[in-house]
């Protein structure tokens, strides 16, 4: 029997194979499966294979016809399981292999693998519309109306070469097809709406094709119910279909032409469809009763019943349609004008000065019938009336203001409490149970001040982590060693892969101090050895002396990761001598601030232990310490400290005016002097070899301008089959971060004074790291840990992250975008009023293109204008440099002034206004697109803020604006505005 | 058992046309049904055009998903109905099972009667959801929950069988959910305007950050930046899913979770409330929550359950202490009886009126309580030897499990517990304790 088959097989002998299969029993059948599927590998499987020239290539053994005999043999013998596992078992239905075997062998599971096949993504080409009701009338296939709707759309189209014939007798040749067929794809979703769109019908424009063109031609032939199409095809666009197929069927709709009559009889749809969450059909629909709404039987209650929806739609077409048919309606009937007026008044939430305009003028026409409930309803939208709706309808609005209540956004107690207490504190571990627990979980990142708590924590622990205790570090561990792999989570970064290489480090430094209680470590780290061939690499074989840390560096080389780097090997070298001084860098209090006592206690330990600090450690210590509340530091400092620190701690906290000697740390000091308010150069550091760099490397004050600029991009041409250089226009911002070292004047005098003091070399400061090189870089889970090593003064790394990834108006990637919404998220926390740079980062991000990072930029704004830690005048000019070459639409601003800072308060309203006039006169006397809402948000604040435009620069702008006719309405109400 | 769950009703539900409007029929099943119990309820719905378009909400809600592949949007899942004690309450998961929807229709919303009281799978179908968008204001409607005369069915109508993967991520979900409802307090109350006004400033497209809600002015508005008091919610988006039912509700309240673990959007419409509650992210199921997990620590004694069935009926409000009574248990043993049963998904939660209520899930109870991996893996734990108590004092427990590859600390200390392992290394304890606290929490009470 096998044999037999196999003879059929390798001759190609499809003519036998009919008579071979039919003279099976089920039991022979079954015997054959397992060679069969064995043949089937064996003649379908691609294997590569190189011809005499050499050339290779991917082919199967079997030729078609052998193809075919195993797949008609495996449909006759396999069960349903074993057949659907065959490659394309869909291929069955080809009509030229089925008709072999349909008269006698249909299989029972065939209807349920059709119709399987049917909810699959794709259909099988072998199965069209025609074939499956030819296999239904046979009695093989129960048709469901998901098949049919599946199958349906591409009934009318036939290909005849390579051009598609458009064919809608196709549909005349079943009765079933139009009498019922097609009213399933008015119920279920179906592809009708793309069956033509690849489609080729030769030379274009020649003749309308496709379904609408049907069911237009065949309703008028009176071959389909024209009224039940209508009503139908109505209903269908609101059947929580996707969104292109409703607004297919709403199209379809519109192209059958309902008259009046036909549209007034199905107004009861037509209502319905109002509830449609996609705006087409909605839309649609208030386009016809904006012309039914004259006639007597339009249903005006209705109407009115769904206005309350329709005016909580964000589409402006809806809303100018529903103002207007409710206008009609008001003018239609006198019973309908204070219904009208009650229920238009939802359209004041809107904060479009046109919409409140239409509904404020048609309230106004009717104002002597609004009574008092009216006006009781009228007056919870008061704060939200745009100044022009207030005028129009000030009778009906009572005379005292509705409570508009100061927002208090301030943290609470902001002027009496003190930093300590407004502050949540960051506290160290208590024991060495909080230890373990901080280990495990201190490379998840979930603060970011754990890089600092738990080698802070190590230092404190060192000596009670011994004994049994070593083997509780076996879970950190094991997720430190789990990190080197690469096995990194969302929230983790390039600084806890540093931070876990250091933990590495300081087990190793256990497990060779402690070896009675290391048996646990040091299995683990052998799991982790890595083993490549005969190579083996093993944690534990580093020298003595010797860590892995002094060797890390991150994928890009980056310099920005050294402060840490370097102070995690300070911390080391504190284990290795069994140092527990602690920290003086460890910050107290969230985000990363060290409270100014707290550091001059911590360096007057220093001083009593005779061991200087590390400097690296200072100088983030420095940095990261807050200026406030200074008086019992400054206490310490006087009584208690000597030499160098005192000086200058004393310059830190302000006591000093001018820095004073000895400079035996300069690195420190210049973290101090830039740790302060007044970023400023000090003669006394002339000697610094920092000064030699243009001191915006320290200040992050870099020259940058936005620019519409001609570049050359590269493109591929289809037709020349190549890349080609283009000349192409782009919108871009530049920071130019030089850092070349200023170069002095050769005179006599300097060359002098050269020889004389020529400044030494200067050791690593931390501020010469703050520069992104690398082209991809990954930043979102490190840049906040970056930023609180010098809260105080974050701009140097600002202007890095502006340069690299602020460029265009637009982000090029999700990283990108994450990685400033993440610096965004750390600046709100640490806003001051910073330079500016601060000010560039923050106007170019108020009009991102993300709107979370616009929102977030607008939160900063408003927390300092409450603070009043915000400088309208820089981030004005910011903005309206980036508007004067329209860097990115002005439409992101305006929506985020509207919908953010706009009435919050009366002095955000009058830091808006001094933030709006500066920015419109660094505008071009161009007009750029949208300028015109900007000016309407103006009028609007100089109306809240009750003043004039009195600014000379801005009345310039306005001549030159007013040559445009779309802006001399609202120029001409901004002048006359008294 | 089966991971197949086979819905099988006697005929699709559907809006069919009445005598005076329309009658909107729900068809039922429940795989637990203990007799036969054709109709639970039928009535007049006092405002059928709310009712509607709340029904239309709950099943965008049901048909959503926040992080799922379209195939698995593909499996559709049916709400829940509980009718019973005056109130008919349809309840819902999206297929991410991170927004929970229920439609509560309170007494005055309806005008009939409860034949039978229970809890069951209810049909929605699409064209009965497409149905339902046609109803207007002055449309009359009778909702039957159940075949209550057999006219209803006509000729042709067949057995509609809807096979689906087990919902095990809904039933999980439905569980919890109850847990977080019950921990929830009310922060805000909004008018219409207000509401409309905080849902305008729901940013477009799917934000990656969180959102908090704070006031500005009598404003309230989301903000993408944390500030103090202010509700946060992760993947804000999903309140889409209620913004179609604003502009006709009065008043939102909104209620969050102590730890913001979850957030709860009750609408208010007359005598109809329609709550939507949001996991803690888009991609944190209430299924993976385990905050029942504690629960279920101790078994549950089946007189327990019996007695429950026995004396309970839909919607009753639970009252543990008459449980205890009526059936003598100890008292002692009432501590957390709730969180155990709701665990079981025996009870759900009124936020409104602060109680749990009586409904036994559509669901065998086996079913349910094979449904916790975390419990299960615990048990392995325990049943591998592998939990090994180091000290025990009043206050303090401190163990070692082992793990894959290490051995974990878990101490448990007053109210705290903490352990070494990923899980908790990660949540901090916020989505449920971690299998090895479990394991030593379990062997505790043997």
């Amino acid at each position: 029997m096998l044999q037999q088959f196999i003879g059929i097989l390798e001759k190609s002998r499809e003519h036998d194979l009919i008579p071979f299969l039919k003279s099976l029993t089920g039991e022979e059948k079954k015997k054959l499966v397992p060679e069969i599927k064995k043949l089937f590998k064996e003649y379908t499987d691609f294997k590569e294979t190189t011809d005499l020239l050499g050339n290779r290539s991917w082919t199967a053994k079997g030729n078609e016809k052998q193809k075919t005999i195993l797949l008609i043999t495996s449909f006759v013998c396999y069960n349903r399981q074993d057949f659907e596992r065959t490659t394309f078992p869909g291929w069955i239905l080809d009509e030229k292999h089925f008709r072999k075997v349909m008269d006698w062998y249909i299989p029972s599971w065939f209807n349920d693998f059709v119709n399987k096949l049917a909810q699959s993504d794709f259909l099988p080409y072998t199965l069209n519309y025609r074939w499956a009701l030819e296999l239904a009338e046979k009695g093989f296939l129960n048709l469901s109306n998901e098949i049919i709707v599946r199958l349906l759309p591409q009934i009318i189209f036939e290909n005849e070469g390579r051009i598609t014939v458009y064919k809608p007798e196709k549909t005349l040749e079943n009765p079933a097809t139009l009498q019922e067929h097609i009213w399933y794809l008015f119920e279920l979703e179906s592809a009708i709406h793309y069956s033509s769109r690849y489609l080729n019908f030769g030379s274009p424009g020649e003749k309308k094709t496709g379904w609408i063109e049907l069911f237009k031609q065949y309703s008028a032939a009176g071959k389909i119910e024209r009224s039940r199409l209508l009503r139908e095809s109505l209903l269908a666009s609101n059947k929580n279909f996707n969104n292109q197929l409703s607004g297919w069927f709403i199209e379809l709709f519109t192209e059958l032409e309902p008259d009046s009559t036909e549209l007034l009889n199905l107004q009861k749809e037509l209502f319905s469809v109002l509830s449609s969450p996609q705006s087409k059909p909605v839309n649609t629909v208030l386009q016809y009763f904006k012309k039914l709404v004259s006639h007597q039987s339009f249903d005006g209650n209705s109407f009115l019943e769904n206005v309350s929806v329709l005016l909580s739609s964000d589409k402006k077409n809806t809303l100018v349609s529903t103002i207007s048919i409710l206008d009609k309606l008001a003018k239609k009937k006198k019973d309908w004008q204070l219904p009208v007026c009650k229920a238009v008044l939802p359209a004041f939430i809107h904060a479009n000065d046109e919409i409140q305009l239409r509904a404020a003028k048609l309230i106004a026409a009717y104002q002597d019938i609004c009574g008092e409930e009216f006006k009781e309803m009228l007056q919870p939208y008061h704060s939200s009336l745009m100044m022009s709706s207030k005028n129009l309808l000030q009778d009906l609005l009572s005379a005292e203001t509705y409570p508009y209540q100061e927002t208090d956004i301030k943290l609470p107690d902001a002027e009496t409490a003190t930093v300590a207490d407004r502050l949540p504190g960051i506290p160290l571990p208590e024991s060495i149970d909080d230890f373990i627990f901080l280990a495990s979980q201190a490379f998840d990142n979930n603060q970011s001040w754990h890089i600092d708590i738990l080698p802070a924590a190590l230092v404190k622990w060192q000596h009670e982590l011994q004994g049994e205790n070593i083997a509780r570090l076996e879970p950190a561990l094991q997720r430190a060693l789990q990190m080197t792999r690469s096995e990194f989570r969302a929230g983790q970064g390039t600084l806890d892969h540093m931070l876990a290489i250091f933990f590495i480090d300081v087990c190793i430094l256990f497990v060779r101090k402690f070896p009675a209680y290391s048996n646990k470590l040091n299995l683990l780290f052998s799991k982790f050895d890595q083993k490549d061939g005969a190579n083996q690499s093993s944690w534990l074989a580093i020298a003595e002396g010797e860590v892995y840390m002094a060797g890390w560096d991150s994928h890009s080389k980056d310099s920005f990761y050294l402060p840490h780097k370097n102070l995690l090997l300070c911390v080391l070298q504190k284990l290795i001598h069994g140092d527990n001084q602690p920290l003086l860098s460890t910050p107290t209090h969230e985000p990363g601030y060290i409270l100014p006592e707290i550091l001059a206690q911590r360096i007057l330990r220093y001083q009593q232990s005779g061991k200087p600090p590390f400097n690296i450690d200072a100088q983030i210590a420095v940095s990261r310490c807050l200026q406030l509340d200074t008086a019992t530091a400054i206490k310490i400092t006087e009584e208690q400290l000597e030499g160098e620190y005192k000086n200058l701690l004393l310059f830190l906290f302000g006591r000093h005016e001018l820095p004073q000697p000895p400079f035996e740390n300069p690195a420190v000091w210049m973290c101090c002097s830039l740790a302060k308010k007044e970023k400023k150069r000090y003669d006394a550091f002339a000697g610094f070899s920092y000064y030699k760099n243009p001191f915006a490397c320290y200040t992050g004050g870099f020259p940058w301008y936005s620019k519409d600029e001609e570049y050359e991009k590269s493109e591929y041409d289809y037709q020349l089959r190549k890349s080609i250089t283009k000349k192409a226009r782009r919108k871009i911002l530049r920071v130019i971060t030089d850092r070349t070292p200023v170069k002095e004047s050769a005179g006599f005098k300097k060359i002098l004074s050269g020889i004389l003091s020529k400044p030494k070399e200067s050791p690593f400061c931390i501020y010469d790291s703050f520069i992104v090189k690398a082209q991809w870089i990954s930043l979102e889970n490190d840049v906040r840990r970056i930023l609180m090593l010098t809260p105080a003064n974050p701009e140097p790394f600002l202007a890095e992250i502006t340069r690299r990834f602020l460029p265009d108006p637009t982000f090029s990637g999700e990283s990108e975008k994450r990685a400033v919404t993440a610096c965004l998220q750390a600046i709100y926390e640490i806003w001051d009023d910073f330079g500016d740079m601060a000010y560039l980062f923050l106007g170019t991000c108020m009009i991102s293109s993300d709107k979370t990072i616009r929102n977030i930029s607008g939160e900063i704004w408003l927390k300092a204008v409450s603070e009043h830690k915000m400088n309208n005048e820089k981030l004005g000019a910011v903005i309206g440099k980036h508007e004067s070459i329209e860097f990115a639409p002005l439409k992101r601003l305006t929506d985020l002034m509207s919908q953010s800072m706009f009435r919050i308060s009366a002095v955000h309203n009058k830091n808006l206004l001094e933030l709006t006039e500066t920015m419109l006169a660094h505008l071009s006397d161009l007009p750029v697109n949208n300028l015109k809402k900007l000016l309407e948000l103006y009028l609007e604040l100089l109306s809240i803020n009750n003043t004039i435009s009195n600014n000379q620069k801005l009345q310039n702008k306005f001549n030159a604006w007013h040559k445009n006719a779309g802006l001399q309405k609202i120029i001409k109400t901004i002048i006359e505005k008294k | 058992m089966s991971d197949i769950i086979a819905y099988q009703y006697a005929f699709p539900s559907a809006l069919l046309p009445a005598e005076n409007g329309d009658h909107l029929f729900l068809s039922k099943y429940s795989e637990v049904q203990k007799k036969d119990a054709p109709c639970f309820f039928w009535g007049s719905l006092s405002d059928p055009y709310t009712v509607a378009r709340c029904l239309i909400s709950l099943s965008n809600v049901v048909q959503s998903s926040f992080n799922l592949s379209p195939f698995e949007m593909a499996k559709l899942k049916d709400p829940i109905v509980t009718a019973g004690n005056e109130k008919i309450r349809f309840e819902g998961f999206s297929h991410c099972a991170g927004v929970y929807a229920r439609v509560d229709i309170l007494p005055g919303g309806y005008d009939g009667e409860f034949p039978e009281n229970g809890t069951t799978n209810v049909d929605f179908n699409q064209p009965m959801i497409s149905a339902l968008s046609r109803i207007n204001k002055s449309e009359k409607v009778v909702l039957s929950v159940g075949k209550k005369e057999v006219a209803i069915q006509s000729e042709n109508q067949k057995v509609v069988e809807r096979k689906v993967p087990l919902p095990v991520k809904w039933i999980k979900g439905l569980t919890t959910v109850q847990l977080f409802l019950a921990e929830a307090e009310q922060q805000f109350s909004f008018n219409r305007i207000q509401a409309l006004q905080l849902f305008q400033s729901i940013p477009s497209g799917k934000p990656k950050t969180d959102y908090y809600l704070v006031m500005r002015g009598n404003k309230p508005i989301f903000s993408p930046v944390k500030s103090v008091n202010a509700i946060c919610i992760g993947g804000v988006q999903r309140l889409k899913l209620i913004e179609p039912l604003l502009a006709i509700a009065d008043a939102l309240k909104v209620f969050p979770h102590p730890t913001m673990q979850s957030t709860t959007w009750q609408l208010y419409f007359g005598n109809i409330r329609f709550s939507l509650s949001l996991s803690r992210d888009t991609w944190r199921g209430f299924s993976g929550e385990g905050a029942a997990l504690e629960s279920l620590i101790e078994d549950v004694p089946d007189n327990w359950i019996d007695a429950l069935d026995k004396y309970s009926y839909a919607n009753q409000v639970f009252n543990p202490t008459m449980l205890a009574m009526h059936e003598g248990l100890d008292l002692q043993m009432l501590d957390n009886i709730t969180g155990r049963l709701s665990a079981m998904g025996l009870l759900g939660y009124d936020l409104d009126e602060n109680h749990f209520f009586y409904r036994r899930l559509p669901f065998k109870l086996s079913r349910i309580l094979s449904l916790n991996p975390r419990m299960k893996d615990a048990e392995k734990l325990l049943a591998e030897d592998k939990v090994e108590i180091l000290s025990k004092t009043d206050n303090r427990v401190e163990a070692r499990v082992a793990g894959s590859g290490v051995n974990h600390s878990v101490i448990l200390e007053n109210e705290k517990e903490r352990c070494t392992c990923t899980w908790y290394s990660r949540h901090q304890g916020e989505r449920g304790p971690c299998k090895h606290v479990l394991a030593v929490k379990k062997k505790l009470t043997v």
